[in-house]
């Protein structure tokens, strides 16, 4: 399990490393002079070469690489066009995310995971075919449209939900209110990934040996289905958590920018319509950077599932 | 002459593939709005009422019905020509990000494949980190430095579509390259090339087709999210991405705005899902239909 561990920590960190490279050349490859940006248009060659100065642009870029990441090691991404701090302002809203995140993959555990197994306990009957086909629904319906849906009924119609923004956790009954209609709308197409893979890996599982073995025990079918059947099933169902994590992280930017809710994936799309590059360039690293530690976590949680994967 | 009456092996398992493709009326169903929409996109100048351009000030946000079926937007666009031009971005998209992903993936994932060792192992490590990587993170890079536009837009669906192509290829590979007519073709003298050219990509076209086929509706959403966002289509341009965004403002008002556009895309994506899908199946000799 050790070496298991710090080889795939290793791994992750390789790639990190990679990752970070990446975003700093490509926010060097936009086109323009930074200095000039950063100037406000301002093209007195004294107050540039002050500028490239503080910003070090007068540097190689391995050197203005290098104080990037150690800034960046310490917790400071520099400051954006108000000059306010980059990190802070990440900081700031990434709890927003993390709370819809993991709304959303609770939803979408607990509806997408009993629909799977009901389907397959229950192959070729109207319940099969009524959650296959919600899910191939939930698969085709896009999340931003289902959003506007969702808003149109629920809120401009019923007046039942707040149409969108975000309350924070001092009001945790305006806070869910509000989290709710996003939650459920990011977490229809993980629900209904998640149905499809449980019932394809259940019927897997109820046709081996051990499942027959477990029946001719005379195990209640609870216990065949529940015990046996399911465990092995939630592996393969783990990998596919890991798969989702992309979807899920470009879901939230699209769910925040449906409810107007001022989270970590509003902010990518705010930094880009605002060119500021400063804030691209930490936003992308850190949604690199989280991207990379949760596929680690998934992996982790994985090999203590299925021990094999730890040997080879 | 020869008695024996001479089958053409390919045209052969055409007609077996039409033939089980034919038996799945879902699967003909897609196949034929999935078709519709691409004569609606290809014909939009002959086929909407109206221009792309086309506004009517005197009818601002107008009901359905009458002189437009699907009522009008706040700058009294008329929706249904709207719809039906921006299907051109749609298919655009569709068919373009899918053709660069397949160009970019099938030969290195054929590579990887075929020489297997430390080439492989180096492509299928990176595949994998990429198959789940974000790709609104990665259109929002390409947006940041090459500026949002439609055909920016392309580029990232088409990258983000390269590591399953590469998953498939080179699976393809490892299990065609060990077929009898692989050592047949190096007794011939054939180099790798060829047999990767001539003899391996030929026994995967279906594969590709029907992958293909099912990432040509996942980019139609990608577009669809990133004009929403303003990283893809920009106005007056159209799309329905870009409609939905528009929409966004007038939910009070006129929520139709927001359904209609929103019906096309769903519909356009289940047709290609479901005629996929069926294609898969036909495809695959173990079902036995």
């Amino acid at each position: 399990m050790g070496g298991f561990l710090i080889r795939r920590t290793g791994a992750a960190l390789v790639v990190l490393v990679l990752a970070s490279m990446l975003v700093f050349l490509g926010v060097r490859a936009i086109p323009g002079d930074p200095a000039i940006a950063l100037g406000a248009e301002n093209r007195d060659p004294a107050l540039l070469a002050q500028i490239r100065h503080k910003y070090m642009l007068d540097r190689p870029l391995p050197v203005q690489y290098g104080h990037w990441i150690w800034l960046g090691l310490h917790g400071d991404l520099g400051v954006d066009q108000r000059e306010l701090s980059v990190a802070h302002t990440i900081v700031s809203r990434i709890p927003i995310t993390l709370e819809l995140a993991i709304l959303s993959m609770l939803i979408a555990t607990l509806t997408g995971i009993p629909a799977g197994v009901i389907a397959a306990v229950r192959r070729g009957k109207p319940s099969d075919h009524a959650t296959t086909a919600v899910a191939l629904v939930g698969l085709s319906v896009p999340h931003f449209w289902l959003g506007l849906l969702a808003i149109i009924w629920f809120a401009v119609d019923l007046h039942w939900l707040p149409a969108g923004g975000y309350v924070g956790w001092a009001h945790p009954i305006d806070n869910l209110k509000h989290m709710i209609m996003p939650a459920i709308v990011l977490s229809a197409g993980f629900s209904a990934v998640l149905m499809r893979q449980m019932r394809s890996s259940m019927l897997t599982s109820l046709g081996a040996d051990y499942v027959r073995t477990a029946r001719a025990k005379g195990l209640s079918e609870l216990r065949v289905v529940g015990h046996h059947a399911l465990r092995n099933s939630l592996i393969t169902v783990t990998t596919v958590m890991g798969l989702q994590l992309g979807a899920l992280i470009s879901g939230a930017v699209v769910t925040e920018t449906v409810f107007r809710i001022a989270g970590f994936g509003r902010l990518t799309i705010e930094a880009v319509n605002q060119r500021d590059y400063t804030l691209i360039q930490g936003v992308v690293l850190v949604a690199a950077a989280g991207y990379v530690v949760a596929n680690l976590l998934v992996d982790i949680v994985y090999s203590l599932l299925n021990p094999r994967i730890r040997i080879s | 002459m020869n008695a024996v009456a001479v089958v053409n092996p390919r045209a052969r398992r055409r007609r077996i593939l039409r033939r089980r493709l034919l038996r799945r009326p879902v699967a003909v169903a897609g196949m034929v709005v999935a078709f519709a929409f691409v004569v609606m996109a290809v014909f939009a100048p002959w086929l909407a009422p109206h221009s792309s351009g086309f506004t009517d000030f005197n009818h601002v946000l107008a009901k359905p019905g009458g002189k437009y079926p699907l009522g009008t937007d706040e700058l009294g666009h008329d929706e249904l020509s709207r719809i039906i031009w921006g299907a051109r971005a749609s298919m655009q998209v569709g068919v373009a990000a899918t053709l660069l992903a397949m160009l970019v993936a099938v030969p290195i994932g054929m590579i990887a494949g075929y020489y297997r060792g430390w080439v492989d192992t180096a492509i299928a490590r990176a595949t994998d980190v990429l198959l789940s990587f974000p790709f609104v993170i990665l259109a929002v890079g390409l947006a940041a430095i090459l500026g949002p536009s439609l055909d920016n837009a392309t580029l990232a669906l088409g990258i983000g579509a390269v590591p399953a192509f590469i998953r498939i290829a080179r699976g393809e590979t490892l299990a065609l390259r060990e077929e009898d007519y692989v050592p047949a073709a190096i007794a011939n003298g054939a180099t790798d090339r060829t047999i990767i050219f001539r003899h391996i990509l030929p026994n995967m076209t279906s594969t590709l087709l029907v992958q293909a086929t099912l990432t040509i509706p996942g980019a139609i959403v990608g577009e669809a999210v990133l004009s929403f966002l303003g990283l893809g289509v920009q106005p007056p341009q159209t799309s329905w991405g870009v409609m939905l965004q528009t929409a966004q403002d007038q939910l009070q008002a006129a929520p139709r705005l927001a359904v209609f556009p929103g019906i096309a895309l769903v519909l356009v994506v289940l047709a290609f899902n479901v005629f996929g899908d069926g294609l898969r199946d036909a495809l695959d000799p173990r079902t036995t239909r």
